[in-house]
């Protein structure tokens, strides 16, 4: 090679080698840069209005009503909340963080968090609460309206600015309108709500603020029932969807102070909300439609739970698996009974087969019922009351299948069983009243506060 | 020789570049931009500056009681603690676990095995199995604490501070057990009655198969964090009547697992589990009363 070749081999190399790569930026900025600028810029937009920001949580549409809460997001990073789900006001802490893109967190309890609560107790669902949300995957922030999912259950949620009378007297009118709702301890089991000529029976649900109704529709001359959300209003409540029967259409009932009662608010339609210890109208038939679910499995549900009850209740609630329990006072003592005798579940179940119901007492040293250990099962005479075969009266045959002699001892001699049976055979007997065609209420003929809820598991 | 001179030119050539780029390259400015880090002191409120003061100071710890997701356990529908409970939980956690210890064994030998990290949850974390978990430790280092909120209604009783103090000595166990291993004896006492449905054993099956607890019963680790945690929360009293509740046979197999951990607990960490007990029992009941 020629030293001519070789100068040009080292000129060459000299040329091809660059001092700095020059990158072409799409953004001025880093991702993470971007991203915090973002953040302060919605930090900035969430604590302007002066009285906050509304919204009204809707956590499952297929399974819960309606929530309000305002919240006021103050610079220190602290946030005010009022709610129509709880009396008091709370004040937490809010924060930001980037986890999927720039996410709002309460990060410490608040009124909000009661809605994701585990322990907030709902019939049949253990540790899941009311689905809410506490963590707010940002979507668009402008200070007309803040666009959110939420992070965990991934509903949409949208803040509102708020008004001075959001925090008081529109939100007490929520609370009282939604507390209204709610059946007290003392409150006769039926509730008859009448739309024109139409009666139908409503059956409230506090904690997941829903509604099912029981009708006789014209059409088909059946009893049906269909359900519906509830939210609280400025003058009563809302339904959605609405109630519809019969050709009559309701989606909201006012709630009038001097009359204590809410009352039709629809056009064109008149009636009111009362309750009352004698069914509306003969739930045709309904004796019938249990049957039709022979051998019909059911979690016992009896009264109404009492203040006192609260602890016993969540700690047999977490042993049952996820069955909640609600008795009246006089199981209570059978149930505990049962327990310390080493009982880690136990349930009746409501069995029809050809010759009639029977009630099996089952107790299990499990948690599941595929694992039952014992159980006694007692027959009943059923006697039908009425034509219209809605009414019913048991009585006890003494006659019992048990698998386990000692269990079938124990259990008689618990207090609670002796309620129960008592209970059962009331002379007054039953009515009975579908709720959907999972669940069947008898509600006792002399005091409509002594019901048995029938559920299929 | 003519190889020879291509060899030299070549080396000359490589160092030219070399040497080129070297300085063209330090000719260019770096530029450096704000940290993409948060690097800003934060304003610490008065909570704050009290777990700084209490944790963080004296045993490096961070304590977590604002929620941050990605240090929970996505699996469970958990909420974080209200913050005006956070102090009178951590004021126990303080009183009758980290103070037991460094009372008994000293701060040099106890700070590099404490954990790191406390995450505070205000539920327990409910399974679809009815069980609710109080506790966990992760890669020896994190203890989350379930239930805070809990407590807070309930501080004044002795039972409820044992329930959480059993809780954090548990987990505890778990971390040194991370650091350094068990004889594997005692996995080898009860091996035959270890079962993954636990939560089905009552007090009393567990004591006459020689567990303390139906859920020492889930495998050996959980039997040996659960045999420690139980002995050093009951005081002799206690304890002895719950072993007195065995057969002899469930007794016998207790009381050999409490021999291993006796000794791996003082060869291993200078625990005198006696010693302890007597300290936790001492706390428990000035918790109990105000006695902060």
């Amino acid at each position: 090679m020629k030293k001519r070749e070789i100068l040009w081999l080292v000129s060459l190399l000299l040329l091809c080698v660059r001092c700095t790569v020059k990158e072409d930026y799409i953004f001025d900025e880093s991702a993470t840069a971007r991203i915090k600028a973002y953040i302060t810029d919605c930090g900035a937009i969430i604590t302007q209005p002066e009285h906050g920001w509304k919204v009204l949580f809707e956590p499952n549409k297929q399974s819960l009503g309606g929530y309000h809460v305002v919240m006021k997001f103050n610079e220190d990073g602290t946030v005010r909340m009022v709610c129509d789900f709880l009396a008091e006001e709370s004040t937490s802490t809010y924060s930001f963080n980037e986890s999927q893109g720039a996410v709002l967190c309460m990060d410490t309890y608040s009124v909000l968090h009661y809605l994701s609560d585990p322990r907030v107790p709902r019939a049949g669902i253990l540790g899941v609460g009311l689905e809410g949300e506490f963590e707010f995957v940002i979507k668009e922030v402008t200070p007309d309206s803040l666009v959110f999912s939420g992070k965990k259950w991934g509903e949409p949620v949208v803040f509102y600015p708020a008004e001075a009378d959001d925090w008081t007297g529109r939100m007490e009118r929520y609370r009282e309108h939604i507390e209204k709702m709610a059946p007290q301890d003392d409150s006769p089991f039926f509730r008859a709500l009448t739309m024109n000529l139409t009666a139908i029976n409503l059956v409230y649900d506090p904690p997941t603020r829903t509604v099912v109704y029981t009708y006789s529709d014209n059409e088909s001359e059946q009893i049906l029932s269909a359900w519906t959300r509830v939210y609280g209003t400025d003058e009563g409540i809302r339904f959605s969807p609405a109630i519809r029967v019969n050709g009559v259409v309701l989606d909201q009932l006012r709630y009038n102070r001097t009359t204590r009662l809410f009352e039709v608010g629809t056009p064109g339609v008149t009636g009111s909300l009362k309750y009352s210890d004698t069914p509306p109208f003969p739930f045709f038939n309904s004796l019938d439609m249990l049957q039709a679910r022979s051998t019909f499995a059911c979690t016992p549900r009896v009264g109404t739970i009492s203040g006192s009850m609260t602890s016993i209740f969540s700690f047999l609630e977490a042993l049952m698996g996820g069955h909640s329990i609600y008795m009246t006072s006089e199981l209570q003592l059978g149930y505990r009974g049962l327990l310390l005798a080493g009982m880690k579940q136990f349930r009746i179940i409501w069995d029809i087969d050809g010759r009639g119901p029977w009630f099996t007492f089952f107790g299990a040293q499990s948690a599941f019922a595929g694992e039952a250990l014992y159980s006694t099962n007692y027959r009943l005479e059923m006697e039908v009351l009425r034509a219209s075969r809605d009414q019913v009266r048991f009585t006890w045959t003494g006659e019992n299948q048990n698998n386990d002699t000692q269990f079938h001892t124990n259990m008689t001699s618990q207090l609670g069983f002796a309620a129960f049976r008592q209970f059962i055979t009331d002379p007054a007997g039953f009515t009975v009243v579908p709720s959907s065609n999972e669940r069947f209420y008898l509600v006792n003929l002399s005091d409509s506060k002594r019901w048995l809820l029938l559920s299929k598991e | 020789m003519k190889n020879r001179r291509y060899i030299i030119i070549i080396f000359l050539a490589s160092f030219v570049l070399l040497a080129n780029q070297a300085l063209w390259s330090s000719c260019a400015k770096d530029k450096f931009e704000d940290s993409i880090y948060d690097i800003v002191d934060p304003d610490l409120d008065e909570l704050a500056l009290w777990v700084r003061d209490s944790f963080v100071v004296p045993y490096n710890i961070e304590v977590l009681y604002r929620w941050e997701d990605m240090e929970t356990d996505m699996s469970h529908n958990l909420v974080p603690p209200t913050r005006s409970y956070v102090q009178r939980f951590l004021q126990m956690v303080k009183r009758c676990f980290f103070d037991t210890y460094i009372r008994l064994v000293g701060k040099d030998a106890m700070n590099p095995v404490f954990p790191k990290q406390l995450l505070l949850l205000g539920t327990k974390a409910f399974s679809s199995d009815g069980t609710a978990t109080a506790g966990t430790a992760d890669a020896g280092k994190k203890i989350e604490l379930y239930g805070v909120d809990e407590y807070y209604f309930r501080w004044k009783s002795h039972d409820t501070i044992r329930e959480y103090v059993h809780v954090m000595h548990h987990e505890f166990t778990h971390i040194l057990n991370q650091q350094k291993a068990y004889q594997l004896a005692f996995k080898k006492i009860t091996p035959a009655s270890y079962t993954v449905s636990w939560f089905n054993e009552s007090e009393t099956s567990a004591l006459n198969a020689g567990f303390v607890t139906p859920y020492a019963m889930a495998e050996p680790d959980e039997d040996f964090a659960e045999t420690f945690s139980t002995y050093v929360d009951h005081s002799e009293t206690e304890w002895n009547s719950l072993l007195s509740r065995a057969p002899e046979s469930g007794r016998n197999l207790i009381q050999k697992k409490v021999e291993i951990i006796r000794t791996y607990m003082d060869e291993s960490w200078h625990i005198d589990m006696d010693a302890l007990r007597a300290l936790i029992q001492e706390s428990i009941q000035n918790v109990a009363t105000g006695n902060n």
